[in-house]
């Protein structure tokens, strides 16, 4: 049986199998980006923050994924919840946190003081400094951030499926128990693309939120 | 008008500005002069309350700047920053458009006033108005900081540095320009600087200062000829009696009237005394005919009312008076 014929076989659970990927990183990458883009901001205005935000953001990184998951069984198995997709999407929040705090305080730091007090001095409030100055200029730093984060969502997604999250992990877990390797390929392969296809687009957004003064330069007179 | 009173700014245990009075009158333009690290920039920056004063009051117009908020305070008052600040990711335009935009000028409006600052700095709107900051020199930069400054007709203006990055040539002109530019429109400036000539040049008065203090203000023939301290008298160097004859207007001497016969050549008023100086070596006459611009004669001088004006200004070859 070759690949294709695979493909052709499996195609609508290779299909359900990437729907639930995308579910599973979608949802988690969405609030990891409503919690790590103000905890980013947060701990760019007060340097003394910084340490132990990304203290605690790189230890949870150090943990194995298998590891991570493993932990969390026991705690959300309290509320029912010790497998599934719950516990998948907490450990991918959670593993996302690093690449977009990070990101989103270098990005906010490496605007010139000069623009910021600029800003400052010609009335605006903080608000409007945060909104029409800081977060423009940050935009293509944050948005780096978090394509890191989705890249390695959408692999460690692939290991959730021992937790029964589903996925297209499901078909490496499956080929594995099964020594079936056409099973496994498919899996790998499909993760591969999506990723693939996520980092293009993703650096697609982050270019159209690169303000068009920052790719400008030189130019004649 | 602006006042400050007794304003003292302390980081730490080190002072940056120590207890420093100065009243700028309306339209009047008063430059800030001093060494690097004298508390210039500090002293301009409290005035916008970018900086909060530790002890001292400052008074716009009579209205103690604290009471109103730092926000409406800032659009009430133009801005130029030392390191200009520009936006990235805006033209420049709309870096121009900035405080109209928070005032909520009309667009229309905001684009004629656009193009309007940007001739005034010499720089063609159309060739500029859609450039992005990275498309600029550093020069051409400065002039749209400046204009951004100027944009929503501010009656006061902080100006740090404002020409520092515009190379010698230009920067004469600029210079010109921008004092020509404020006779028309008499804002009341505080403009700091640390270039002697520039001073000179622009200043109705100059507040020199020296680590956090204020030596001497006055203007600018008063400094190079009394100067109060002897670090006033060392700061314009040696040349000051060249510098006096650049500064002081003929308008300053007291002019005798005309003698019989007419003068060969005639200067105005207007013009300082290095220039009737020119004018008399040059000519054939010993006499030089003052006009007042119009048409009309104030007078006529010679070499020695030159020699005997810079001798009395010099009072006993400029001692400092303390
Ligand atoms: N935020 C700050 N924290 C600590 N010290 C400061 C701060 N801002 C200024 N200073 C100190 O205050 C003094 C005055 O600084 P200021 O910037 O007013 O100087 P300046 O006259 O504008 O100098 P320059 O001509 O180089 O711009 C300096 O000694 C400077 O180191
Ligand atoms: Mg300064």
């Amino acid at each position: 049986m070759s690949l294709l014929d695979f493909l052709h076989e499996y195609d609508q659970s290779l299909l359900i199998a990437l729907g639930e990927h995308l579910r599973l990183v979608g949802i988690a990458l969405l609030i990891a980006v409503a919690a790590g883009v103000p905890t980013g901001a947060w701990i760019a205005r007060g340097e003394h923050r910084a340490g132990p935000v990304l203290l605690a953001a790189n230890i949870i990184q150090t943990i194995p994924s298998i590891a991570l998951f493993g932990l969390m069984i026991p705690i959300l198995a309290m509320v029912n919840h010790g497998i599934g997709f719950l516990p998948a999407v907490i450990a991918l929040i959670l593993y996302a946190q690093l690449p977009v705090i990070r990101n989103t305080r270098v990005a906010l730091r490496a605007i010139p003081p000069a623009t910021l007090d600029a800003a400052r001095g010609l009335g605006m409030t903080e608000r409007q400094i945060f909104l029409r100055v800081a977060l423009p200029l940050a935009a293509p730093g944050i948005v780096a951030g978090i394509r890191i984060a989705a890249t390695m969502s959408i692999g460690v997604a692939a290991v959730a499926a021992y937790i029964g999250a589903g996925g297209l992990g499901i078909f490496i877990v499956r080929g594995i128990q099964t020594t079936w390797d056409m099973m496994t390929i498919a899996g790998a392969v499909g993760i591969a693309l999506l990723t693939l296809v996520v980092e293009i687009a993703l650096g697609i957004v982050q270019r159209m939120l690169t303000p068009k003064g920052l790719r400008v330069r030189g130019g004649g007179r | 008008m602006i006042e400050f009173i007794d304003v003292r700014k302390t980081y730490g245990g080190e002072i940056a500005v120590n207890g420093v009075s100065l009243r700028v009158e309306t339209g009047e333009l008063c430059v800030l002069l001093g060494p690097s690290g004298c508390g210039k920039t500090t002293l301009l920056r409290m005035a916008n309350r970018l900086v909060e004063p530790t002890s001292g009051t400052i008074m716009i117009d009579g209205e103690d700047i604290m009471c109103s908020s730092p926000v409406e305070l800032r659009r009430r008052i133009g801005y130029a920053i030392q390191s200009v600040g520009l936006f990235p990711h805006r033209t420049v335009a709309q870096n121009i458009a900035t405080t109209p935009e928070l005032m909520g000028m009309a667009a229309g409006k905001i684009a004629a006033r656009t193009d309007e600052l940007l001739s005034m700095m010499n720089l063609e709107p159309a060739r500029y108005r859609d450039r992005y900051p990275s498309q600029l020199s550093g020069g051409e930069a400065q002039r749209v900081g400046v204009a951004r400054a100027l944009a929503a007709d501010p009656p006061l203006l902080l100006m740090d540095e404002p020409f520092g990055a515009i190379d010698p040539i230009n920067r004469a002109e600029i210079r010109e320009e921008f004092l020509a530019l404020q006779r028309r429109l008499r804002k009341t400036i505080i403009f700091v600087s640390h270039d002697i000539p520039e001073a000179l040049f622009l200043a109705d008065r100059i507040a020199l200062m020296r680590s956090g203090n204020i030596e001497q203000v006055g203007a600018p023939p008063e400094l190079i000829a009394s100067p109060a301290t002897e670090f006033v008298k060392r700061f314009f160097g040696g040349d000051r009696r060249m510098l006096l004859l650049e500064t002081t207007r003929v308008a300053e001497m007291t002019i005798p009237p005309a003698g019989p016969g007419n003068p060969r050549a005639a200067i105005a008023a207007e013009s300082t005394l290095r220039e009737a100086l020119l004018a008399l070596m040059s000519g054939d006459g010993e006499h030089l005919g003052i006009h007042d611009g119009n048409g009309g004669m104030l007078g006529e001088i010679t070499l020695g009312d030159i020699q005997r004006h810079m001798a009395l200004a010099m009072r006993a070859d400029g001692e400092p008076r303390r």
